[in-house]
C-alpha cells in the first residue's frame, strides 16, 4: 500500500449539523453519513469562525482565522493575498495529484490555487448552486477511477443542501407530516418574503402548480429531502472507493462551511445570524488506515482552521507556520487525550457586521452596524439554560456582557497588532449585502 | 489554566494553543439513530398535496438575476 493517504474533502455547502442523525436528528435524512460517523471519528463541537461560504472556505484552506486572511465576506472587496498558504498547494507540493469538483474559483479566483485538475459541471447552470450531486458525482467517480498512480487530494463542494430546495421528484411524501403546504391562510412566511432571497424564493422555485408554497415545516422537509439526496451521493462516492480498493487508505473527511437557519431567529432558509445553527458545522472524519477510533465522539471546541493542519499531519507533511489551527489527528487516533479551545470568536460580514464569542456556557455577539432585522447590537445567550439561543440576557446581565464585549474587542486588538494591521475587517467591509436589503425592503 | 487572551497566541504570535480542560474530553462508542430504525423509501405514489416545486429555467434566470444583483454571484 502506498505510504501517504489518499484524501476526500467534502464539503457540503449550507448542512446543519443538527439535521443529520449523527446529530441527534430525529428523522431518518441521513443513513450513510451516520454510517460514516460510525466507522470514523465525529467532532461534536466544530466551529466556523467566518461565515458563509467564501470566509468560510477560505479558512478550510489556509488554516487560518478570517482576521487573519482577511477575508471576512462573501462578495467582498478583500482578495486573499498569493503568500498566504494554501492546503491544495502545500499537497501537490508534496506529491499529491489535486483536483477541486467545484466551482468556487469562478467567483474568486484563489479557491484555484494548486489545483492540477478542476471539474466544474455547475457551468452548465446559470446559477452554480443549482448543480446537483449527481452532476458532480459524474465527474469526481470518473476521476477516482482514473487518477494517476501516487496519493491525491479531491475536494468536492456540494451544493443540494444549498437553497433553492428543489430535491428530485423521486423524494417526494418525504420527511412532510403537515396537510397543506400551499394554505392560502397560512402566513407564517410573510416577513421573509420582505428579505432579497425570500422574495427570489417566492418568485421562483417556491411557486407550484398547487400554488405558492407557505408552510415552513414543507419547506425544511424540503431541506431535508436534499440531505437525504447528498447522502446518496455520499454513499457513491464511498462505494467507488471500495470498488477501486482505495477505502483502507483514504481519509474521507465530511464538513460544512455553515449551517443554516430554518426560520431560527427571523431568518428564513439561509445563512446569516452567528447562531449555533448556523456557525456549529458538521465534521466527520473516516480513515480505516489511520487508525482513527472508529465510533468516537470528540466533544472538545474545533475550529474550521485546524482541518488543514490535521490533514497535513496526517500525510506526514510540514505544516506551515503560518497555519494558525492546531492539528487533531492524535486524538482521532486515541493517542492523545482530547483538548480543543476554551472559546471560539466568529465573525460575518455578508448580511450582517458582527462578531461572536462563544464558550461553553455562553455566547456573546456584537454588531459593528445596525441589525436589519433589529436586534440589539449586543446580545448574550445562556447556552446552557438556553442552547436555542432565543432569550438574550444582555440587558439582564450587563457585568456578564461588558465583560465578553471586553474580551472580544481585546482578542481583536492583539489579533490585528500582531498582523500588523489598523483596520477592523468587518468595520472595513461592513455588510456587503445589507444596503440591498434595506433597499428591497423599503 | 492560562490567561484566556494569552492562550490564542504562541509566542512568536502564529498560532493558537489549546486549553479546554479535559475535565470537557468525551470519547465513548455510540449507537446512529438510523441503526434503530428502518430507514424509510420515499412513497411509490407521493401523496397529491405534496407540490413538488420545480426549477424551470425561467426560474434559475431570474435566481441568478437577483444574487448577481446582492453581489452573491459575479
Amino acid at each position: 500500500m502506498q505510504e501517504k493517504p489518499n484524501i476526500i474533502l467534502i464539503s457540503v455547502d449550507s448542512l446543519r449539523a443538527n439535521h443529520l442523525g449523527c446529530y441527534q436528528y430525529p428523522l431518518p435524512t441521513s443513513p450513510h453519513i451516520d454510517k460514516l460517523a460510525c466507522e470514523g471519528v465525529l467532532s461534536e463541537n466544530m466551529f466556523a469562525p467566518g461565515i458563509p461560504t467564501q470566509p468560510s472556505h477560505t479558512t478550510i484552506f489556509t488554516g487560518q482565522h478570517p482576521v487573519t486572511h482577511g477575508v471576512v465576506a462573501h462578495g467582498g472587496k478583500a482578495r486573499l493575498t498569493r503568500g498566504s498558504p494554501w492546503l491544495p498547494e502545500v499537497l501537490f507540493e508534496e506529491g499529491y495529484t489535486t483536483c477541486a469538483v467545484d466551482t468556487l474559483f469562478r467567483e474568486r479566483i484563489w479557491f484555484g490555487r494548486g489545483y492540477e485538475y478542476i471539474l466544474d459541471p455547475s457551468l452548465r447552470h446559470m446559477f452554480y448552486a443549482s448543480v446537483t450531486q449527481e452532476e458532480l458525482n459524474d465527474r469526481a467517480i470518473q476521476w477516482i477511477k482514473t487518477v494517476p498512480k501516487g496519493p491525491f487530494f479531491l475536494f468536492i463542494h456540494y451544493w443540494d443542501v444549498h437553497y433553492p430546495y428543489v430535491p428530485p421528484e423521486r423524494m417526494r411524501g418525504l420527511f412532510y407530516d403537515g396537510t397543506n403546504p400551499t394554505d392560502p391562510d397560512n402566513h407564517e412566511l410573510d416577513e421573509w418574503w420582505h428579505h432579497p432571497i425570500g422574495a427570489m424564493a417566492r418568485d421562483t422555485w417556491l411557486r407550484t402548480p398547487n400554488g405558492l408554497i407557505r408552510d415552513p415545516k414543507y419547506v425544511t422537509a424540503l431541506y431535508d429531502r436534499e440531505i437525504r439526496y447528498l447522502d446518496e451521493g455520499i454513499a457513491a462516492v464511498e462505494a467507488t472507493l471500495e470498488q477501486q480498493g482505495m477505502a483502507e487508505n483514504t481519509i474521507i473527511w465530511l464538513l460544512a462551511d455553515h449551517g443554516e437557519s430554518m426560520t431560527d431567529h427571523r431568518i428564513c432558509y439561509d445563512h446569516y445570524g452567528l447562531y449555533d445553527c448556523t456557525v456549529r458545522v458538521p465534521t466527520i472524519v473516516r480513515w480505516p488506515a489511520g487508525q482513527l477510533r472508529a465510533g468516537t465522539r470528540l466533544a472538545p471546541f474545533r475550529q474550521l482552521l485546524d482541518v488543514a493542519p490535521t490533514l497535513l499531519e496526517a500525510t506526514g507533511s510540514v505544516i506551515p507556520e503560518e497555519m494558525e489551527g492546531q492539528s487533531f489527528l492524535k486524538q482521532m487516533q486515541g493517542q492523545e487525550e482530547p483538548a480543543g479551545y476554551d472559546r471560539v470568536i466568529g465573525l460575518e460580514s455578508t448580511w450582517q457586521a458582527k462578531y461572536y464569542l462563544r464558550n461553553s456556557n455562553y455566547k456573546f455577539i456584537l454588531a459593528r452596524q445596525p441589525d436589519p432585522l433589529g436586534n440589539p447590537d449586543r446580545e448574550l445567550y445562556d447556552l446552557v439554560a438556553d442552547p436555542g439561543e432565543d432569550h438574550n440576557i444582555a440587558t439582564e446581565q450587563p457585568q456578564l456582557a461588558a465583560s465578553m464585549e471586553a474580551e472580544l474587542e481585546g482578542w481583536l486588538a492583539d489579533k490585528l497588532q500582531s498582523l500588523g494591521k489598523t483596520k477592523d475587517p468587518v468595520k472595513e467591509e461592513g455588510a456587503v449585502a445589507e444596503s440591498i436589503w434595506l433597499g428591497h425592503r423599503s | 489554566m492560562e490567561d484566556s487572551l494569552g492562550s490564542w497566541f504562541k509566542p512568536v504570535a502564529y498560532g493558537m494553543v489549546t486549553t479546554a480542560p479535559l475535565a470537557i474530553m468525551e470519547q465513548k462508542p455510540r449507537k446512529e439513530v438510523s441503526e434503530d430504525k428502518v430507514v424509510p423509501e420515499p412513497p411509490a405514489a407521493p401523496p397529491p398535496e405534496d407540490p413538488a416545486p420545480a426549477m424551470r429555467p425561467e426560474d434559475e434566470a431570474l435566481v441568478a438575476e437577483r444574487l448577481r444583483e446582492l453581489g452573491y454571484i459575479e
